[in-house]
């Protein structure tokens, strides 16, 4: 379990980091741009590794919270209670919306403030797409 | 006891690494008060990032060999249990913890040089 966790983490981290430079938009050209450009990478993964370790765990949790349901659930009729599978879908979407909903807001910020200012030309996160842009 | 000087020693170590990127990285002109400002609380937010990824990474590798010195109860599936959790925690706390203050060093550098730019222009 502990080496699936992190390899979600990474494997997440590494798609996120891709996929910012494959597909962000291009910023402005300047000092310190590709910098930035790093950042919003950075910023993107750790989203999406946190995204995919809290999934894993999330799945793993349901599948093997199973054996409580039966014990805490009231399977007597006694009365509601609280499902874990419930509690465990409600605080994954917790921590992803908490955790990686704040990291790409950020991203998102960051990518607006390097991409504002002087209009010297557009250097993409990836130079494929600076130059896509630039054919557009 | 000597855990804990090892952990400063590392944290030390991370806050210097972090402090001299962002003060290299954020190419920020300390002509102003508020320029100078704003290099300082990104140096800082820097070294932040930098001592609390350098500090989370040393108290994982802690942790775990603590958690190896305990005893074999319940078929080792406590000691597994309690690796899980922490290796969880320290994941997270790097991942979000450290993008989020990279993240806030990168947002106050690209303010403070809009500033700087805008005043230049200005003058």
């Amino acid at each position: 379990m502990i080496g699936l966790t992190i390899a979600f983490a990474v494997g997440g981290f590494a798609l996120g980091s891709y996929l910012a430079y494959r597909y962000a938009p291009p910023l402005v050209r300047g000092r310190g741009s590709t910098a930035v450009g790093v950042v919003i990478c950075v910023l993107v993964g750790a989203a999406a590794g946190l995204a995919c370790m809290y999934v894993y765990l999330g799945i793993y949790a349901l599948i093997h919270e199973g054996p409580l349901t039966g014990v805490i659930g009231g399977e007597n009729g006694d009365g509601p209670t609280a499902s874990p599978d419930a509690n465990i879908f409600a605080g994954t979407v917790y921590s992803i919306a908490s955790q990686s909903g704040v990291l790409l807001a950020l991203a998102a910020g960051v990518h607006l403030l390097g991409s504002a200012g002087g209009a010297s030309g557009a250097s993409g996160l990836s130079g494929a797409s600076g130059a896509r842009a630039e054919v557009d | 006891m000597g855990a804990l000087v090892v952990a400063a020693v590392v944290t030390l170590f991370g806050v210097t690494v972090g402090w001299i990127a962002a003060k290299r990285l954020a190419l920020l002109p300390g002509v102003t008060t508020g320029q100078r400002l704003a290099r300082v609380s990104v140096s800082l937010l820097g070294a932040i990032a930098g001592g609390e990824i350098a500090s989370q990474l040393y108290d994982l590798v802690h942790r775990l060999q603590l958690n190896a010195k305990l005893d074999g109860s319940f078929g080792g599936r406590f000691q597994h249990e309690i690796n899980a959790l922490d290796v969880v925690h320290a994941v997270s706390t790097i991942l979000f913890d450290g993008a989020l203050l990279i993240g806030l060093a990168t947002a106050v550098a690209l303010i403070a040089r809009r500033g700087a730019t805008r005043a230049s222009i200005g003058a």
